[in-house]
Parts: C-alpha cells; structure tokens; sequence
C-alpha cells in the first residue's frame, strides 16, 4: 500500500506546476499508470481526492488512463499487449513475443505518469 | 482554461536516486544485494547464514522495517556494520532511504552488502533500490501458490530462493512447482532450494553471489 506516498507525490507536482503557471485552480488531472506498476487506480484516485481537499485542485477530475504494455522477447520481435482483464495473472502469463511466441520482457510498464494538468 | 503537459514519471526521483546508487556501488567495488519477500520468509536468517558461508568477504548490512531494530539488532551479533532502516508507515525500502543508510558506512571497507527489505512482496516492485542484484526468498510455508500469486516481484529479481523446504510435506507445500513456477514467469531467474536450518542448498546460493562478485571486479 504505497498508494498514499504516490499521491502525496503527484498533488506536489500538480501544484507546483500550477503555480509556475499562475494557475488559480486546477480542474483536471490526467494521469497514465503502466499495467505492470504495482499502482491500485482505485486507492490511487481515493487518496488523490482526499489530498486534493483544500488546495488549489480540489475537486479537479482526476483521469487515470491505462497504458498499454509494450514487450519485446529474445529474437527482437516488439509488440503490444492489451490485456482483457487488468489482473495480474492474466497479464504475466501472456507475456509471451505475439511474433514467435517466446517468453517476452516488458519495456517499461512501471510508469506513473503525470500526464497534464488543466488549469484556469 | 487551458492544459498544461507536464509527461512528470512520479517514479522518476527514486530511478535518478536508484542509479545514483548503483554507481556508488561500482565504482567502490561493492556487490549490493536487495533481499526481498515476506514476514517470516527468512531473509534475516539467510544473511545471518551467508555471512558465515561468505568467508573472506567483508559483508556489511542494511535492515529495513517498518518501526522496530529487531532485525538490525540481530545482525550486529555477526560483528559486521549494520544499519537499521525505518520506514514508518511505507511497506518496502525505497532508493533514497538506501542512499542515506550507505552514507553510514565506509564503503572501502565492504566487499558484499546485504539489503533486507521491508517484509512484502508487492511494494518493493515498484522502487529500484539501485543493488545491482535483486533476490526474493519465499518460504514454502507461505504456501505453494504463492509464487504465481505475486509474479511482479519475480520478474524484477536475479534470483529467487525456495526457502524451508525441509518443512515442505509437514506444510503441504509442492517445493519443484514454487519453483516451476519461479522459472515459467522468468526463464532467466536463477532459482535455488534451500533450507537453512538443515543447512541445504545454502552452499549453493552462496557460490552463485561468490561468482557474481567475482564477476565484477
């Protein structure tokens, strides 16, 4: 549960950013967390709103946008993969090259991004 | 009303910290190893059993947890410098506690140092510490589907060792599917059965970190 800490990270940047914008209020925040980040959207948002309460984004959307995983296996074949089911199980038992069907890496899949901000 | 891209990695402070880090390591000739896995799963008892095994090696350590020193209080019996790490209310070690627990030590007197983790397997996945090797211990008594139930953590380590497994019929525990399953999700892992307190597969382990230290130099 590292949720919370993330957050706390995401509402610094967010204001300060806003704030070399002049920006009085912030009214949307997009985010992109990749599939293989260890991230619950759903506490991620939970925390978001709760840290957003009295500062200059309270009540801002908040979009958080999956990204799909990018893998590349042995032979360099790279594809993407889009999991039905966001679950983990699902996810890393296809981690197969859609290519050759080797056991494939991901590149990346950790992040968590902010992506924009909309401000006014 | 207008957007502003910001394209701001949050993870981006602990990766810049976490190659800090794993230059600090190189360049003083330190082989730094990140312990990770559950409560319970072992992972003070294999560094108390490593050091012993690692003769010749100068070992030091960190231990991470969450408020107590127990842990860095049991391996300041070994006589090797430790220090302790509290994380608070965090469930896992983080590049930049890692960074400020290495300023305590002098690294020209370390040849191998051990990271032990806070006890979680789905928190540390997320934060590159900057070791240059990452091992997960799990112990059989977590169960034998414990390995495919958290497969992150297995896919970012170096190693993975299959812990207890002396008490593995006693448990009801399938030691060869932990780690059939350690090797369907990574093929590169390099997987280890071991039971510390009938001193097997320890000798084992040990040789892979000699050969991986020797490597470096």
């Amino acid at each position: 549960m590292h949720e919370f800490s993330v957050a706390s990270g995401i509402v610094d940047s967010v204001l300060a950013e806003a704030g070399k914008h002049g920006a009085k209020k912030v009214t949307k925040i997009v985010l992109e967390i990749g599939q293989l980040s260890m991230i619950s959207v759903d506490q991620l948002v939970f925390a978001l709103e709760i840290l957003i309460e009295g500062t200059a984004a309270e009540g801002a959307k908040i979009d958080c946008r999956i990204l799909p995983l990018k893998i590349e296996c042995d032979k360099k074949h790279a594809g993407e993969i889009i999991p039905e089911k966001k679950d983990m199980y699902s996810l890393t038992r296809r981690l197969k090259c859609p290519v050759c069907g080797e056991s494939a890496k991901p590149l990346g899949g950790r992040e968590c991004m902010i992506k924009e901000i909309t401000a006014e | 009303m207008h957007v502003i891209g910001m394209g701001k990695d949050v993870f981006e402070i602990n990766k810049k910290i976490a190659e800090r880090n794993r230059k600090t390591f190189d360049e003083a000739g330190v082989l730094a190893i990140n312990f990770m896995g559950a409560i319970g799963s072992g992972k003070t008892a294999m560094i108390e059993v490593l050091h012993k095994k690692l003769k010749g090696y100068r070992i030091a350590a960190i231990a991470g947890d969450i408020i107590s020193d127990l842990d860095a209080n049991r391996l300041k019996k070994l006589g090797i410098p430790v220090i302790g790490v509290n994380t608070g209310k965090e469930c896992h070690l983080d590049a930049h506690l890692v960074e400020h627990a290495v300023d305590h030590f002098d690294l020209s007197d370390v040849d191998i140092l051990f990271v032990e983790n806070v006890g979680n397997l789905i928190c540390p996945v997320d934060f590159d510490l900057g070791t240059q090797l990452n091992v997960t211990i799990v112990s059989v008594s977590e169960g034998d589907d414990t390995v495919e139930k958290h497969p992150m953590i297995f896919v970012s380590s170096d190693a993975a060792v299959i812990n207890k497994i002396d008490i593995a019929e006693a448990v009801g525990a399938d030691a060869e599917k932990m780690r059939k399953d350690a090797l369907h999700i990574n093929s590169k892992l390099n997987v280890f059965m071991t039971s510390i307190r009938k001193d097997k597969g320890i000798d084992v382990f040990a040789d892979w970190i000699i050969k991986e230290k020797e490597k470096r130099k």
